[in-house]
């Protein structure tokens, strides 16, 4: 056999046991929590003072846990997880009862894609242009500067960012709508229902561009490159005479990819699990938004669907960096 | 992922690039869905309260308790306050009742065995079919039959149902209950609605989506947000209540939105984006009273927040886990609590307080009268002092000070506390602080609220504080709602700011009694009884449970009823199993921006403006344009709604029973409670009393300078930053 | 096994030597990166404030009106109070303390940790790179911040401030072992890698000799970040509600603030506070790591020689 099936055969391997790891832990964390839905939900009808039959209750209990697939002893329960994705059964959602959580991600989840995928290419593409070039003449003013802003900027927490975007270009200049995914009545392809659904994604994807570009993309780029500058090869391109242009292109850039790709493809695969923080601020219905619902109502079959979805959105990232990276960076053997 | 699916995906991501090429141009309204060219003053906007729904498209009320948009609990969608087929409602104000698909109250055997429920003739579904006796029959006989945890109630209470002309069913009982109704009758949070027999027929009860929903109410479901955040609701103009009642609702739609986390929803209050809103904390609602001049609360004119809410919220204790299951520990934590300073911090900046309610009744002018005057002298015995907030509460004119000045709570006593805790065998270590009878130190955890209800996480803290000083060690830990309603269902807590005591009725046998029998609890292994709320007590109350039996065979509202809810109110004195603090103040504004005529006490008070209720479907039927929105559909006269108020129940005598059952129903006389009508009178009294009020003015600006102060700060500071980082990462020349 | 006292010997060897070089280094830095020296000051005033100034406060700063709400700055209250009858300042000072362990916490055991498992799985190769990568790799696929919710949940009844930064940790180091991997398997294929193996170095010499000074530049600036995401976690987890919310934290003291509308009612000072800490903790931290990481890389320096 071929170095290179071998190679590919071990990655797969890997990536099997990556995602049974993954939802091993994912399986047991909610269970070890101090509560339960059925009991959740049965406080949640006394404190709202509904009239309901003192003996009727008891046996609302016992059904709940038998529907909710609470019965039985924790390897049971695994097993029985494990039969259920193997089917592509992810159950029926415990807060939502009894939707499939299935039905439920499927609503959440073009929401979610929509959003990420644009800002997260977005602000990795912009940050890491900023940052290379900032880095590559890490003397200008300019590069100061950038430097300066995302120093500053990159700490400052999320949910106030969104708060302030919101307070300022929904409020105090109402260009943005407050929150929401869409508000636009009837069905069917429109310009009208782009531009609804655009307005109100703007302002989510503006608090995960500012931060993302500005932030964390430009310092890491900004870093590498200023490190990769002074390496030999580097030097020795810029002692040749070459244009900095050319340095920066032929040289450079291939050295800072490597890396960011590999942060891109990570960032890209942890798209699945939404934007928990965003989505909540500006009641955005993506996956985000569902899985906190999910956590704070311990819904154990959303969390588990939500959560594989993202452990299988990353570890196939991985898989594909791992066997992508050869082809990027031409130092690197299949072994 | 199917089509659409990725359709919404793709475009969402292709046309963001055009929203930032967008963000130039201003937009001022066509932020509300509505359809094409619908003006802002055909919509009436309320507040969906409940949040993003998961899945907005299943509209079962009965899969479930609790869950989805149709569902008996959340009233975000307004599924329960448009559409719900409901018998009755009750009328918390005054505790009676509003027969509306019933034509009347129920008719009880004598035994309270069986009842008779009469329908008012000409009632329609939307879609033009009768709804008549064989609905209500099918729906009881199809819950009954359906999987739990379907109709539960009705498996363990109802034994046959049928009807005994169109309009008239007979229901028997599996046991005497005067209280059958209740299920039926909408108290504050929904209840059992009629199903449509032609359209649930053959439906399996749990997978039926029900989408779109069969209504029986003024309007029908035009357009759901497929992410869940909003429901839109239009006018349906042959609702057969506009023929009964000869109204029409002059709002062409009703929205409910949910606008985001409630700075959003404040924010969407001041731009008249929202037109009732459940409740936001004082600060927030600081923000809203600034800058929206047109805003109504509870009351016209500030104090505006609603002082009435059904939960008394408090601080419960585990009854069940020393030293927590002796009432002498429990009074002695109760008396070192500064209740005024309690109080003070919820007094809101429009002067808005609470209502003190040390019993767990909520003090509406009627339970004044029914509970709290006649145990005054019980109470005092106990240290309870009518007159600890009254200066506070008269120097901020709350409604109560003048007519009720009775509303006080128990006096702080450091001695006496001191002194119960050190009869108990507790002594204070050489730091001061308490030590159990065993000698090791006093850690009180209090469970509390997290991300909702964040007034009783308040509760927590300054209780905390109090008993701290007091030389206790307390520790706080706030839950989100699943671990919160967990730990109060199985009863995992020592103490927690937990509503065991929500009083919507006079009638206190609904509100919480049943569950204080000892024949109600559950057995868990190892363990004595245990029930939720008081019931986590090891020893049965004798005296208790028999008046929760005698409860059961009497009407809910004849004298001996009320006999016997005080003398369980005095049980409940002596043992303090939780203390009640107040309602928390809820801002339920109200914008009169667009419409007018909205519950305002005391001068239009005709219904608690609390707009996740059923019961806000009175206040739907009765708002008007004020024309200052542009309108079109909107009716802007619309007839006034006039309902009867009726008892709870009806007694029929034993011949009048036979002849109801037996042949073609005569006139039946009927038993009315005169100690009803006394209450009801007073209440009316209490409603046309004016209270002088001091009017506030309003600012209208947004504090602009504190504003662009702040955002100019901000930005100096960034730049002050940025400059001395660029600087001294500058500074290190390279040497070429 | 022979190479297992081998490569202890290999470790502690360059490790002594690395400490004994650390104090010149320091002082070598301090000289020569304004940089460096700015950050420390900065830094240094946040740790004075952090453990000295907090430990004079008058009162114990978590405790609610003991002083009048809502009062902005002025002499008697430098940064304000709260709507909870807090002083700002001296709640500050508690908020950094313990804001600054949990971030200190978390730098020491999540950072070293991830360091040392992708240096050794990239110069290791083989069966121990695939295993100790399955490891990192589950962890890096787990959602992160929706795990730490339900820990933080879970964890609720026991949890303290030292105990949030470990909780933390387990988040912090898989992601900086993927890259110092990354960087390892490049470096790996160059000559004098190659050089070293056939002079006989152990796998921790080489890991000492030949990739820790190309890794140190990019681990420092990672130790800054994972101080700072130790914090930020810490605020987005109490942001949610699911932080210590009876202590003093930056992440607390911005939740009691948002909660309480500080950002729309003008109390700004109760918000901008720990906001503008935080943004000073990051950029004292990030001076410091690009002065020693501009000291550290070896070209760098010979170019700053001339």
């Amino acid at each position: 056999m071929s170095k290179l099936l071998i190679f590919i055969a071990s990655r797969i391997v890997a990536f099997v046991l990556t995602v049974v790891i993954g939802v091993t832990v994912v399986f047991i964390i909610p269970r070890l929590l101090p509560y339960n839905p059925v009991e959740a939900q049965i406080g949640f009808i006394y404190s709202i003072g509904q009239f309901y039959d003192p003996t009727a209750i008891e046996s609302l209990r016992q059904t709940l846990y038998e529907l909710y697939g609470l019965k039985g002893n924790p390897v049971e329960q695994y097993l029985g997880v494990w039969r259920r994705l193997l089917t592509l059964d992810l159950g029926p959602s415990i807060m939502s009862f009894p939707t499939p959580v299935a039905t439920l991600i499927g609503i959440a989840l073009p929401w979610t894609l929509g959003l990420l995928t644009f800002s997260v290419l977005i602000s990795w593409t912009l940050g890491n242009v900023i940052g290379t070039i900032s880095g590559f003449f890490n003397h200008k003013k300019f590069s100061k500067l950038l430097t300066g802003v995302a120093v500053v900027l990159y700490p400052v927490p999320y949910f106030i960012l969104a708060l302030v975007l919101m307070f300022t270009f929904a409020f105090l200049i109402p260009i943005f709508p407050l929150g929401g995914g869409i508000t636009i009545v009837g069905v069917g392809f429109s310009l009208d229902l782009v531009l609804n659904l655009a307005k109100h994604a703007a302002l989510p994807a503006i608090s995960i561009i500012i931060p993302g570009a500005l932030g964390w993309w430009f310092l890491s780029s900004f870093t590498l490159t200023s490190q990769k500058k002074t390496e030999d090869f580097v030097r020795y391109a810029e002692l040749k005479g070459l244009p900095n242009g050319v340095v920066l292109r032929r040289y450079l850039i291939r050295n800072i990819l490597m890396p960011q790709t590999t942060a891109l493809g990570l960032a890209l695969g942890g798209i699945f699990s939404g934007a928990l923080l965003t989505e909540v601020v500006y009641a955005y219905p993506g996956l985000g938004r569902l899985l906190y619902q999910a956590i704070i109502n311990n819904d154990y079959n959303m969390i588990m669907g939500i959560s594989l979805l993202s452990i299988l959105g990353v570890s196939l990232a991985t898989l594909l960096l791992d066997l992508l990276y050869p082809l990027i960076d031409p130092t690197v053997r299949y072994r | 992922m199917n089509r659409k699916t990725s359709y919404i995906a793709i475009s969402t991501a292709l046309v963001l690039v055009a929203a930032l090429a967008l963000s130039a141009v201003p937009v001022s309204y066509g932020q509300l869905p509505l359809p094409a060219g619908v003006p802002r003053g055909d919509v009436l906007v309320i507040e969906n309260h409940w949040g993003t729904y998961a899945n907005p498209n299943n509209w079962n009320p009965i899969a479930s308790p609790g869950v989805g948009p149709a569902s008996i609990a959340p009233g975000g969608s307004g599924y329960q306050q448009l559409c719900k087929a409901f018998l009755w409602y009750i009328n918390t104000s005054n505790s009676m009742l509003i027969p509306w698909i019933a034509a009347e109250p129920p008719i009880y055997s004598p035994d309270f065995t069986s009842l008779v429920v009469k329908l008012r003739d000409g009632v329609y579904w939307n879609d033009g079919t009768p709804l008549t006796a064989e609905d209500v029959v099918f729906t009881l006989k199809y819950l009954k039959e359906a999987p739990a945890p379907i109709g539960v109630n009705e498996k363990a209470s109802v034994k046959d149902a049928r009807a005994l002309d169109r309009l008239t069913v007979l229901i028997e009982l599996v046991s005497p209950n005067p209280r059958w109704h209740y299920f039926y009758a909408v108290i504050i949070y929904g209840a059992g609605g009629i199903l449509p027999k032609h359209v649930w027929q053959g439906k399996d009860p749990q997978k039926f989506e029900n989408n779109p929903p069969m209504c029986a109410g003024p309007y029908n479901l035009r357009a759901v947000d497929p992410a869940g955040n909003w429901f839109l609701w239009e006018r349906f103009d042959n609702w057969w209540g506009s023929k009964v009642f000869g109204v029409v609702p002059a709002a062409k739609y009703v929205l409910y939105i949910n606008h985001g986390p409630d700075e959003a929803k404040a924010l969407a209050m001041t731009k008249h984006e929202l037109d009732a809103l459940r409740t936001l904390l004082p600060e927030q609602a600081e923000l809203v009273i600034k800058n929206n001049p047109y805003l109504k609360g509870w009351r016209a004119s500030p104090p505006f927040a609603w002082p009435l809410d059904p939960c008394v919220k408090g601080i419960a204790f585990q009854t069940k886990t020393p030293p927590f299951d002796k009432r002498e520990v429990r009074w002695a934590l109760a008396y070192a609590i500064d209740y005024r300073t309690v109080y003070r911090a919820f007094v809101g900046i429009d002067r808005s307080t609470p209502t003190p309610a040390a019993l767990p009744v909520i003090p509406h002018a009627a339970d004044i009268e029914t509970y709290y005057i006649p145990l005054l002298n019980y109470l005092k015995d106990h240290g309870y002092d009518p007159e600890l907030v009254l200066d506070i509460a008269r120097e901020n004119n709350a409604w109560w000070v003048e007519k009720y000045p009775v509303l006080g709570w128990w006096k702080q006593d450091l001695a006496k506390a001191e002194q119960l805790l050190t009869a108990q065998g507790f002594r204070r270590g050489p730091d001061g602080k308490w030590l159990l009878p065993d000698g090791t130190p006093w850690t009180i955890e209090i469970k509390t609220t997290s991300g909702f209800e964040m007034e009783s996480q308040r509760i927590a803290f300054l209780v905390a504080d109090q008993w701290r000083a007091f030389g206790i060690d307390v520790k706080v830990t706030p839950l989100e709602s699943g671990p919160f309603s967990t730990s109060y269902s199985i009863g995992d807590f020592q103490v927690g700011t937990f509503w065991p005591g929500c009083s919507q009725i006079l009638d206190l046998y609904a509100n919480w009694f049943n569950r204080w029998s000892s024949k109600y609890w559950v057995q868990k292994k190892g363990e004595g009884g245990h029930g939720t709320g008081w019931n986590t007590k090891e020893a049965p109350i004798p005296e208790l449970d028999r008046i929760v039996d005698e409860l059961e065979r009497t009407a809910p509202d004849s004298p001996r009823a009320f006999e016997l809810y005080r003398e369980a109110l005095k049980i409940w004195v002596r043992d303090l199993p939780w203390l009640g603090f107040f309602p928390t103040p809820f801002y339920t504004f109200q914008d009169g921006y667009a419409w007018e005529n909205w519950p305002t006490f005391p001068e239009n008070y005709y219904m608690d403006p609390v707009s996740w209720w059923s019961q806000h479907l009175f206040v739907i039927l009765k708002v008007k344009p004020t024309g200052r929105a542009p309108t079109k559909d909107a009716i802007m006269d619309p007839k006034p709604l006039r309902v009867a108020n009726t008892p709870l129940v009806k007694i029929a005598s034993a011949a009048e029973w036979e002849s109801l059952v037996g042949g073609p129903p005569p006139a039946v006389g009927v038993t009315t409670v005169t100690l009803r009508e006394t209450v009801t009178q007073r209440v009316t009294e209490l409603r046309t009393q004016v209270v002088t009020q001091v009017q506030t003015q309003t600012v209208t600006t947004v504090d602009w300078g504190v504003l662009s102060g702040v955002a100019a700060a901000v930005g100096i500071v960034l730049l002050v930053v940025g400059i001395v980082v660029g600087r001294a990462l500058g500074r290190r020349r390279p040497a070429q | 096994m022979t190479l297992i006292p081998r490569t202890g010997v290999d470790a502690l060897k360059f490790l002594g030597i690395g400490l004994a070089r650390f104090s010149n280094i320091f002082l070598e830095v301090f000289r020569t990166s304004r940089a460096f020296r700015v950050g420390l000051v900065i830094f240094a005033v946040m740790i004075v404030l952090g453990v000295a100034v907090s430990s004079f406060s008058p009162f114990d700063p978590r405790r609610w009106y003991l002083v009048p709400p809502n009062r902005p700055p002025s002499p008697e209250f430098p940064l304000g109070t709260t709507t909870n009858g807090q002083d700002v300042f001296w709640l500050l000072t508690w908020s950094i303390k313990n804001s600054l362990i949990i971030g200190l916490i978390t730098a020491m055991v999540a950072s070293h940790f991830g360091l040392i498992l992708g240096m050794l799985a990239g110069a290791r190769g083989g069966l121990a790179d695939r295993i100790l990568m399955i490891m990192t790799d589950s962890f890096v696929v787990i959602p992160s911040l929706p795990t730490l919710i339900l820990l933080a949940v879970l964890l609720r009844d026991v949890m303290t401030i030292p105990l949030m930064g470990l909780i933390i940790s387990i988040f912090s180091w898989p992601w900086p072992s993927r890259q110092v991997r990354a960087m390892v398997l490049s470096l790996r294929e160059r000559e004098f890698i190659a050089t070293s193996i056939f002079s006989g170095y152990g796998v921790m010499g080489r890991v000492f000799r030949d990739y820790l000074p190309f890794i140190l530049p990019w681990h420092l600036v990672n130790l800054t970040n994972t101080v700072l995401f130790a914090i930020s976690s810490e605020a987005a987890l109490a942001v949610i509600g699911v932080s210590i919310l009876s202590e003093a934290t930056l992440g607390v003291m911005i939740y009691w603030a948002l909660n309480y509308s500080a950002l729309f009612r003008g109390l700004w000072w109760w918000l901008i506070s720990p906001v503008i800490t935080i943004i000073l903790i990051f950029v004292s931290l990030f001076l410091i790591s690009k002065g020693i990481s501009d000291y550290s890389n070896p070209r760098l320096r010979w170019q700053a020689r001339g």
